[in-house]
C-alpha cells in the first residue's frame, strides 16, 4: 500500500524534486495516509480549521466558495489525472480553510498531515527545505496573482469613483 | 363606554338570577340570567325569558331603561365615524393602511377621468378600490371622479410633500405615476422640476415601487434618471412627433394611433416569453408566436420587471466568479443594466435574454382584413 502512497508523491508536483532523495520519500509514504470520500462528500468545509494536505489518486473534487449573499460557486475542479493537490496551506499554519472541497464522484487521497510533515521534515532537513521551496513557489504564484487582483479592484474603485466626481 | 355595558350586563344578569331563581322557570342558571341582561339591555327583547317577581321587574325597568340609552350613544357613535370618514373621504383624507400593492396617480389633468378609465381598462389587475389618487384640485373635482369609481381613494396634497406619500402608503404600493400636473399656472420647467422633486421623495421612501412620470422637457430625463425613475412619458415629444410623421408621410399618424391604442385586444403589447425559448434566438420565438397565435413579434423588452429586483439579482449572479477581473467586468454590467430595454426586430440570430418580453402586435380581426386571398 505504500507504493501507490509513493507513487502519488513522487506524482505529485510539490514533491517532484525528492525523486533522486528516495529514503526521504519513502519515509514520507510511510507518514501519510490513505482516505476514500463518496460522491457529493464535503472533504473540507470553508472556514473551518485545517490541518492536512489532499493529494488526489482518483475521482474528481471540485473547489467551491461563497459570495456575500451565500450562494455557492465553483472556483475550479481538480481530479487525480492530472495531480491534483489541495490544502497545501495547512501544512505551514493552523489557519482557517479558505474554500470547501467537495467530492464530484467517488475519490482517493493521499493525505498528509501537517504534524507528520513537520516531524518529517525534521528527520530529512536537506528533503523538507526542497518539499517547503515548492509549497512557498506555489505560494509565491498565488500572490502574485492576487496581487494582480488588488490592482483591478483598484482600478476599478478609482474609475467608479472619477464617474461620481 | 364598553366597561360600562359590561359591568351592567353581568351586575344586573347575575341578581335577576338571585332574585327569580326560585320561583321562575327561566332562569335556571346565570347564563340565563346574562342571556337575559344582554337582550334587554341591547333593547332586542326577544322576550324568551322575563322577570315574575316585583323585586326582578323593578330592576329589569332600570336595566331597559339604561339599556335605551346605552344603544343612543353607541348607535349616534358609529354613526358619527361614518359620516366622518365620509367627510374625511371627500376633503382627500382617505384612509389607505389597509392597501396593499396598489396603484398611486399622483397629479391632475384636464381629463383625469378618461387617464382613470383607460389605466383601469389598461390594467387588469387594478380595480378602483386599488386606486389612490394625490393631487391639490380640490373637493369638488374630486368627487366627480369619486362618484364614478366607486372605492377610489383620493389624498389632497402637493406632489413634493413627502408626508402625503407617506399617507398614501407608499411603501406598500405597487406603482407610482407621476403627472405633469399643469394646475396652478406654473411654468414647464415648475412642473418638470416637482415632478424630479416628487420622484426624489418616492425613491427616498419606498426604493422598490415601480415609478413611471410624465415629463415635459426632454432635459429633466437625466434628473428623473438620477432619481431612479423606471419609465420616462416624454407626452409632448410624443405628440410632436406625430404631427412631424404625419407631416413627412401622409397617413402614418393614423398607424401610430392603431399601434398605440391597446383597447380592446389590439395595439402593441408585451407578451411573456415561455421559458424554453430563452437561449434561443428570436427567429425561432418569432415563428413560434406567429404558429401559435398569428401574432407578430416585432421586438423584444429586455432586462423587464420590477429594477430593484433585477439588479439585485444580476449582482447576486455576477459575484459567482474567481476570477477578479470577470467580476469587475460583471459587476459594472450590472451597473449599466437598464430596465425595460427596447430591441427592434434585432434579426433572426440574436438570442433571447433571460427577463425578456416578446413585443407583439396580435393579428388584426378578420372583419379588418379585407385583402384577404
Amino acid at each position: 500500500m505504500s507504493d501507490t502512497r509513493r507513487r502519488m508523491l513522487e506524482a505529485c508536483p510539490l514533491f517532484q524534486d525528492l525523486i533522486e532523495a528516495g529514503v526521504a520519500l519513502d519515509d514520507l509514504a510511510l507518514s501519510c495516509e490513505e482516505q476514500r470520500a463518496a460522491g457529493g462528500a464535503v472533504i473540507i468545509a470553508e472556514g473551518t480549521e485545517g490541518d492536512a494536505m489532499y493529494i488526489i489518486c482518483s475521482g474528481r473534487v471540485r473547489v467551491e466558495k461563497r459570495t456575500l449573499y451565500d450562494d455557492a460557486y465553483t472556483v475550479t475542479a481538480l481530479s487525480g489525472s492530472d495531480y491534483g493537490f489541495f490544502g497545501e496551506l495547512a501544512l505551514l499554519d493552523r489557519e482557517r480553510r479558505s474554500a470547501s472541497v467537495v467530492a464530484e464522484n467517488d475519490c482517493e487521497f493521499v493525505v498528509v498531515s501537517r504534524e507528520r510533515f513537520h516531524a518529517w521534515g525534521d528527520r530529512h532537513p536537506a528533503a523538507g527545505l526542497l518539499a517547503t521551496r515548492r509549497i512557498a513557489q506555489h505560494l509565491a504564484g498565488r500572490l502574485r496573482r492576487a496581487n494582480a487582483d488588488i490592482v483591478t479592484l483598484f482600478s476599478a474603485l478609482v474609475e467608479e469613483l472619477e464617474q461620481r466626481l | 363606554m364598553t366597561l360600562y355595558f359590561l359591568v351592567t350586563l353581568v351586575s344586573s344578569g347575575v341578581l335577576v338570577y338571585l332574585i327569580e331563581r326560585s320561583r321562575n322557570e327561566g332562569f335556571r342558571s346565570i347564563e340565563d340570567g346574562l342571556w337575559w341582561a344582554l337582550v334587554t339591555l341591547t333593547t332586542i327583547g326577544y322576550g324568551d325569558r322575563y322577570p315574575i317577581t316585583t323585586l326582578g321587574r323593578l330592576v329589569a325597568g332600570v336595566v331597559v331603561l339604561f339599556g335605551m340609552g346605552m344603544v343612543g350613544v353607541a348607535t349616534a357613535k358609529i354613526a358619527s365615524i361614518l359620516v366622518e370618514r365620509r367627510m374625511k373621504e371627500g376633503r382627500g383624507l382617505s384612509e389607505t393602511h389597509d392597501l396593499r400593492g396598489h396603484f398611486v396617480i399622483m397629479g391632475w389633468k384636464p381629463d383625469m377621468h378618461l387617464l382613470v378609465k383607460e389605466v383601469l381598462a389598461a390594467h387588469s389587475g387594478v380595480d378602483a378600490e386599488h386606486l389612490v389618487l394625490i393631487n391639490s384640485a380640490g373637493e369638488e373635482a374630486n368627487a366627480v371622479l369619486r362618484g364614478e369609481f366607486e372605492g377610489l381613494r383620493y389624498l389632497h396634497g402637493e406632489l413634493t410633500d413627502p408626508l402625503v406619500l407617506q399617507r398614501a402608503n407608499i411603501t406598500r404600493a405597487a406603482r407610482v405615476f407621476v403627472l405633469a400636473d399643469a394646475t396652478g399656472g406654473r411654468s414647464d420647467q415648475e412642473i418638470d422640476a416637482r415632478t424630479v422633486m416628487a420622484l426624489m421623495n418616492i425613491e427616498n421612501l419606498a426604493p422598490g415601487v415601480y415609478t413611471y412620470a410624465e415629463v415635459l422637457d426632454r432635459q429633466y430625463v437625466d434628473y428623473l434618471r438620477l432619481a431612479h425613475c423606471d419609465e420616462i412619458i416624454l407626452s409632448r415629444e410624443y405628440g410632436r412627433f406625430m404631427l412631424v410623421s404625419a407631416s413627412a408621410s401622409a397617413g402614418i399618424s393614423q398607424a401610430l394611433l392603431e399601434l398605440m391604442d391597446i383597447s380592446d385586444g389590439g395595439g402593441l403589447t408585451s407578451a411573456a416569453i415561455p421559458s424554453e425559448f430563452v437561449g434561443r434566438t428570436f427567429g425561432d420565438l418569432a415563428a413560434h408566436v406567429r404558429a401559435e397565435s398569428g401574432r407578430l413579434l416585432i421586438g423584444l423588452l429586455e432586462n423587464t420587471g420590477q429594477p430593484l429586483t433585477i439588479k439585485r439579482k444580476a449582482l447576486r449572479e455576477a459575484q459567482k466568479t474567481a476570477n477578479v477581473g470577470v467580476l469587475v467586468e460583471n459587476l459594472r454590467r450590472v451597473k449599466q443594466l437598464t430596465a425595460n430595454r427596447p430591441v427592434l426586430n434585432p434579426g433572426d440570430d440574436y438570442v433571447v435574454a433571460a427577463q425578456a418580453r416578446a413585443l407583439v402586435l396580435p393579428r388584426a380581426k378578420p372583419a379588418t382584413s379585407e385583402n384577404k386571398r
